[in-house]
Protein backbone atom coordinates (compact mmCIF):
# COMPACT_ATOMS: atom_id res chain seq x y z
CA UNK A 1 0.00 0.00 0.00
CA UNK A 2 1.08 3.49 -0.15
CA UNK A 3 4.01 4.70 1.51
CA UNK A 4 4.89 7.87 3.46
CA UNK A 5 7.77 8.78 1.36
CA UNK A 6 6.82 10.14 -2.28
CA UNK A 7 9.76 10.09 -3.63
CA UNK A 8 10.62 6.94 -3.38
CA UNK A 9 7.12 5.75 -4.92
CA UNK A 10 8.62 8.10 -7.90
CA UNK A 11 11.80 5.96 -8.35
CA UNK A 12 10.45 2.69 -7.58
CA UNK A 13 7.66 3.73 -10.68
CA UNK A 14 10.46 5.17 -12.82
CA UNK A 15 13.43 3.54 -12.13
CA UNK A 16 15.77 5.20 -14.50
CA UNK A 17 15.21 8.54 -12.68
CA UNK A 18 17.22 7.24 -9.40
CA UNK A 19 20.26 6.28 -11.73
CA UNK A 20 19.70 9.10 -14.53
CA UNK A 21 19.14 11.88 -11.95
CA UNK A 22 16.10 14.20 -11.29
CA UNK A 23 14.94 17.27 -9.33
CA UNK A 24 11.15 17.54 -7.83
CA UNK A 25 10.16 20.95 -8.49
CA UNK A 26 7.10 21.18 -6.57
CA UNK A 27 4.47 19.98 -4.02
CA UNK A 28 2.23 17.01 -4.96
CA UNK A 29 -1.48 18.50 -6.48
CA UNK A 30 -4.39 17.31 -8.13
CA UNK A 31 -5.16 20.77 -9.18
CA UNK A 32 -3.61 20.09 -12.80
CA UNK A 33 -1.89 17.35 -14.67
CA UNK A 34 0.91 16.64 -17.53
CA UNK A 35 -0.65 17.72 -20.50
CA UNK A 36 -1.94 21.23 -18.92
CA UNK A 37 1.51 21.45 -17.58
CA UNK A 38 2.97 20.46 -20.97
CA UNK A 39 1.38 23.68 -22.31
CA UNK A 40 1.92 25.95 -19.30
CA UNK A 41 -1.83 25.97 -17.37
CA UNK A 42 -1.15 25.03 -14.01
CA UNK A 43 -5.20 25.39 -13.05
CA UNK A 44 -7.23 22.85 -14.78
CA UNK A 45 -6.78 19.19 -15.34
CA UNK A 46 -6.93 18.45 -19.01
CA UNK A 47 -7.87 15.02 -20.47
CA UNK A 48 -9.91 14.59 -23.67
CA UNK A 49 -12.58 12.18 -21.71
CA UNK A 50 -15.56 10.77 -23.62
CA UNK A 51 -17.74 11.57 -20.61
CA UNK A 52 -16.75 15.88 -20.76
CA UNK A 53 -15.81 15.73 -17.05
CA UNK A 54 -12.38 17.47 -17.63
CA UNK A 55 -10.92 20.00 -19.50
CA UNK A 56 -10.12 19.80 -23.15
CA UNK A 57 -10.44 22.78 -26.13
CA UNK A 58 -13.58 22.27 -27.14
CA UNK A 59 -12.73 22.55 -30.91
CA UNK A 60 -10.57 19.27 -30.98
CA UNK A 61 -12.17 15.96 -30.33
CA UNK A 62 -11.78 13.74 -27.51
CA UNK A 63 -9.74 10.57 -27.67
CA UNK A 64 -6.90 9.65 -26.06
CA UNK A 65 -5.43 9.10 -29.37
CA UNK A 66 -2.45 10.61 -30.68
CA UNK A 67 -4.23 12.09 -33.93
CA UNK A 68 -6.29 14.29 -31.42
CA UNK A 69 -3.47 15.13 -28.75
CA UNK A 70 -1.90 16.31 -32.07
CA UNK A 71 -4.58 18.34 -33.37
CA UNK A 72 -4.94 19.68 -29.76
CA UNK A 73 -1.33 20.68 -29.94
CA UNK A 74 -1.77 22.32 -33.81
CA UNK A 75 -4.16 24.63 -32.10
CA UNK A 76 -1.58 25.93 -29.98
CA UNK A 77 0.67 26.52 -32.82
CA UNK A 78 2.82 23.40 -32.25
CA UNK A 79 3.77 21.09 -35.18
CA UNK A 80 5.50 18.13 -35.05
CA UNK A 81 9.16 17.44 -35.35
CA UNK A 82 12.50 14.88 -35.13
CA UNK A 83 14.81 15.99 -33.04
CA UNK A 84 14.72 16.15 -28.88
CA UNK A 85 17.68 19.07 -29.19
CA UNK A 86 17.32 21.86 -28.07
CA UNK A 87 16.36 24.97 -30.82
CA UNK A 88 16.64 28.74 -30.31
CA UNK A 89 13.01 30.06 -29.80
CA UNK A 90 11.35 26.67 -30.36
CA UNK A 91 9.46 24.97 -27.22
CA UNK A 92 9.34 21.01 -28.09
CA UNK A 93 6.78 18.66 -25.74
CA UNK A 94 7.15 15.34 -26.25
CA UNK A 95 4.38 12.83 -26.06
CA UNK A 96 4.69 9.67 -24.07
CA UNK A 97 2.59 6.41 -24.89
CA UNK A 98 1.59 3.05 -25.31
CA UNK A 99 0.80 2.36 -29.68
CA UNK A 100 -1.11 5.49 -30.32
CA UNK A 101 -2.55 5.89 -26.70
CA UNK A 102 -1.07 9.33 -25.10
CA UNK A 103 -0.43 8.47 -21.37
CA UNK A 104 2.12 11.50 -20.38
CA UNK A 105 3.30 14.76 -21.58
CA UNK A 106 7.18 16.56 -21.26
CA UNK A 107 7.78 19.97 -21.42
CA UNK A 108 11.46 20.30 -22.97
CA UNK A 109 13.15 23.33 -20.59
CA UNK A 110 15.96 26.18 -21.85
CA UNK A 111 18.15 23.81 -20.38
CA UNK A 112 17.95 21.15 -22.43
CA UNK A 113 16.28 18.75 -19.63
CA UNK A 114 12.17 18.19 -19.43
CA UNK A 115 9.73 19.18 -17.30
CA UNK A 116 6.71 16.49 -16.18
CA UNK A 117 3.77 16.58 -13.91
CA UNK A 118 3.50 13.02 -12.40
CA UNK A 119 -0.24 12.46 -12.79
CA UNK A 120 -1.24 13.53 -9.12
CA UNK A 121 2.13 13.73 -7.84
CA UNK A 122 4.97 16.14 -8.04
CA UNK A 123 6.72 17.94 -11.19
CA UNK A 124 9.71 17.02 -11.99
CA UNK A 125 12.94 18.12 -13.97
CA UNK A 126 14.56 14.96 -15.57
CA UNK A 127 16.48 14.10 -18.78
CA UNK A 128 14.89 12.88 -22.12
CA UNK A 129 15.72 9.40 -21.40
CA UNK A 130 14.47 9.66 -17.37
CA UNK A 131 10.87 8.26 -17.95
CA UNK A 132 11.70 5.69 -19.98
CA UNK A 133 11.18 2.14 -18.60
CA UNK A 134 8.30 3.43 -16.24
CA UNK A 135 4.65 3.89 -16.40
CA UNK A 136 4.19 5.73 -19.00
CA UNK A 137 5.52 3.70 -22.24
CA UNK A 138 7.69 5.51 -24.56
CA UNK A 139 8.17 8.71 -26.44
CA UNK A 140 5.72 8.30 -29.48
CA UNK A 141 5.98 11.98 -30.63
CA UNK A 142 7.78 15.17 -30.19
CA UNK A 143 6.31 18.81 -31.20
CA UNK A 144 7.48 21.95 -31.33
CA UNK A 145 6.44 25.71 -31.77
CA UNK A 146 8.12 29.11 -32.06
CA UNK A 147 8.35 31.16 -29.39
CA UNK A 148 9.29 34.45 -29.19
CA UNK A 149 12.48 33.84 -26.38
CA UNK A 150 12.56 31.55 -23.84
CA UNK A 151 11.92 32.25 -20.16
CA UNK B 1 -7.60 -44.76 -3.51
CA UNK B 2 -4.16 -45.37 -2.03
CA UNK B 3 -1.55 -43.16 -2.75
CA UNK B 4 1.51 -45.39 -3.81
CA UNK B 5 3.41 -43.14 -6.31
CA UNK B 6 6.65 -41.76 -4.62
CA UNK B 7 6.41 -38.60 -7.36
CA UNK B 8 5.14 -36.31 -4.99
CA UNK B 9 7.35 -33.62 -3.54
CA UNK B 10 6.78 -31.23 -0.36
CA UNK B 11 3.14 -31.00 1.29
CA UNK B 12 2.30 -33.62 -1.36
CA UNK B 13 4.39 -36.34 -0.16
CA UNK B 14 2.43 -35.78 3.50
CA UNK B 15 -0.86 -35.55 1.70
CA UNK B 16 -0.23 -38.75 0.30
CA UNK B 17 1.51 -40.40 3.61
CA UNK B 18 -1.93 -39.38 4.75
CA UNK B 19 -4.26 -40.44 2.23
CA UNK B 20 -2.31 -44.14 3.09
CA UNK B 21 -2.34 -43.71 6.68
CA UNK B 22 -6.26 -43.23 6.70
CA UNK B 23 -7.66 -44.53 3.74
CA UNK B 24 -8.90 -41.55 2.43
CA UNK B 25 -9.12 -41.08 -0.66
CA UNK B 26 -8.19 -37.71 -2.78
CA UNK B 27 -11.53 -36.95 -3.64
CA UNK B 28 -13.02 -37.12 -0.19
CA UNK B 29 -10.47 -35.05 1.09
CA UNK B 30 -11.36 -32.37 -1.92
CA UNK B 31 -14.89 -32.55 -0.95
CA UNK B 32 -14.15 -32.09 2.33
CA UNK B 33 -12.11 -29.22 1.28
CA UNK B 34 -14.89 -27.49 -0.76
CA UNK B 35 -17.36 -28.23 2.15
CA UNK B 36 -15.01 -26.06 4.31
CA UNK B 37 -15.45 -23.35 1.76
CA UNK B 38 -18.89 -23.44 1.71
CA UNK B 39 -19.10 -22.68 4.85
CA UNK B 40 -16.94 -20.08 5.46
CA UNK B 41 -18.65 -18.17 2.57
CA UNK B 42 -22.03 -18.61 4.22
CA UNK B 43 -20.78 -17.14 7.73
CA UNK B 44 -18.84 -14.54 5.98
CA UNK B 45 -20.26 -13.91 2.31
CA UNK B 46 -19.13 -10.71 0.21
CA UNK B 47 -22.04 -9.30 0.40
CA UNK B 48 -22.31 -8.90 4.15
CA UNK B 49 -19.51 -6.67 4.09
CA UNK B 50 -19.59 -3.55 5.84
CA UNK B 51 -19.73 -1.13 2.95
CA UNK B 52 -17.84 1.75 4.53
CA UNK B 53 -14.96 -0.45 5.26
CA UNK B 54 -15.50 -2.01 1.52
CA UNK B 55 -15.44 1.47 0.37
CA UNK B 56 -11.97 2.92 1.76
CA UNK B 57 -10.09 -0.54 1.35
CA UNK B 58 -10.76 -0.05 -2.31
CA UNK B 59 -10.33 3.82 -2.02
CA UNK B 60 -7.15 3.44 -0.48
CA UNK B 61 -5.97 0.88 -2.94
CA UNK B 62 -7.23 3.11 -5.90
CA UNK B 63 -5.27 6.39 -4.65
CA UNK B 64 -1.82 4.09 -4.73
CA UNK B 65 -1.81 3.18 -7.71
CA UNK B 66 -3.34 6.08 -9.98
CA UNK B 67 -0.92 8.40 -8.77
CA UNK B 68 1.10 8.63 -10.77
CA UNK B 69 -1.61 8.65 -13.92
CA UNK B 70 -2.61 11.35 -15.99
CA UNK B 71 -4.51 9.56 -18.44
CA UNK B 72 -8.40 9.70 -16.60
CA UNK B 73 -9.63 6.60 -18.62
CA UNK B 74 -7.00 4.66 -17.09
CA UNK B 75 -8.11 6.22 -13.70
CA UNK B 76 -11.63 5.08 -13.89
CA UNK B 77 -11.42 2.02 -15.63
CA UNK B 78 -9.00 0.65 -12.40
CA UNK B 79 -10.62 -2.41 -11.04
CA UNK B 80 -11.06 -0.84 -7.20
CA UNK B 81 -12.63 2.09 -8.78
CA UNK B 82 -14.98 -0.10 -10.69
CA UNK B 83 -15.86 -2.09 -7.93
CA UNK B 84 -16.87 1.11 -6.15
CA UNK B 85 -18.94 2.54 -9.14
CA UNK B 86 -20.40 -0.96 -8.61
CA UNK B 87 -21.16 -0.21 -5.09
CA UNK B 88 -23.94 2.04 -6.54
CA UNK B 89 -25.83 4.98 -4.30
CA UNK B 90 -24.96 3.65 -0.98
CA UNK B 91 -21.43 4.79 -1.57
CA UNK B 92 -22.45 8.16 -1.87
CA UNK B 93 -21.90 9.49 1.21
CA UNK B 94 -18.62 8.55 1.65
CA UNK B 95 -17.36 9.31 -1.45
CA UNK B 96 -18.94 12.62 -0.44
CA UNK B 97 -16.96 12.83 2.90
CA UNK B 98 -13.90 11.56 1.13
CA UNK B 99 -14.39 14.74 -1.98
CA UNK B 100 -14.85 16.79 1.04
CA UNK B 101 -11.81 16.19 3.03
CA UNK B 102 -9.85 16.22 -0.33
CA UNK B 103 -10.15 16.58 -3.89
CA UNK B 104 -9.69 13.51 -5.91
CA UNK B 105 -11.15 12.06 -9.42
CA UNK B 106 -14.44 10.91 -8.14
CA UNK B 107 -16.60 13.16 -10.43
CA UNK B 108 -16.46 10.12 -13.05
CA UNK B 109 -17.85 7.87 -10.29
CA UNK B 110 -20.46 10.60 -9.18
CA UNK B 111 -21.62 11.50 -12.65
CA UNK B 112 -21.97 7.66 -13.48
CA UNK B 113 -24.13 6.93 -10.08
CA UNK B 114 -26.39 9.89 -10.24
CA UNK B 115 -26.84 10.54 -13.50
CA UNK B 116 -26.29 14.15 -13.00
CA UNK B 117 -23.65 16.30 -13.28
CA UNK B 118 -23.38 19.76 -11.70
CA UNK B 119 -20.44 21.07 -13.06
CA UNK B 120 -20.45 24.03 -15.28
CA UNK B 121 -18.93 23.30 -18.79
CA UNK B 122 -16.66 26.47 -18.21
CA UNK B 123 -15.67 25.15 -14.94
CA UNK B 124 -13.91 21.33 -16.37
CA UNK B 125 -10.99 20.47 -15.06
CA UNK B 126 -10.70 22.72 -12.18
CA UNK B 127 -10.93 20.28 -9.47
CA UNK B 128 -11.82 22.84 -6.94
CA UNK B 129 -14.72 23.79 -8.99
CA UNK B 130 -15.77 21.21 -9.51
CA UNK B 131 -15.45 19.87 -6.03
CA UNK B 132 -17.72 22.96 -5.24
CA UNK B 133 -20.25 21.99 -7.45
CA UNK B 134 -20.63 18.22 -6.13
CA UNK B 135 -20.16 19.11 -2.77
CA UNK B 136 -22.84 21.50 -3.10
CA UNK B 137 -25.44 19.01 -4.96
CA UNK B 138 -24.80 16.35 -2.24
CA UNK B 139 -26.13 18.78 0.24
CA UNK B 140 -29.22 19.52 -1.36
CA UNK B 141 -29.97 16.01 -2.30
CA UNK B 142 -28.96 14.50 1.39
CA UNK B 143 -25.93 13.19 0.82
CA UNK B 144 -23.86 15.42 2.83
CA UNK B 145 -24.29 17.74 5.87
CA UNK B 146 -21.98 20.68 6.17
CA UNK B 147 -20.41 21.28 10.14
CA UNK B 148 -20.66 24.77 9.08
Amino acid sequence: MATSNPISEIELRFPLLKKIGYTVTSPCTQSYNCIAWAVGDNSRWWWPDANLIYYWPKSVPRSSDLRCFTLMLNTFGYSVCYSKSVENNFQKIALYGHGTNVTHASRQLPNGKWTSKLGSNHDIEHTYEGLDMGDYGGIIAIFKKRISSLN
Amino acid sequence: MKYTSTSFSGNNINYAIFYYLTGESSESNKIIGELGNVLTHFYQPVSQENNEERFYNLSATWKYEKTFISSIESIVLHPAYQQIIGMGSKVLPYIFKELNNSIDHWFWALKTITGQDPVSPSDRGDMEKMKLAWMNWATTNGYFKSNK
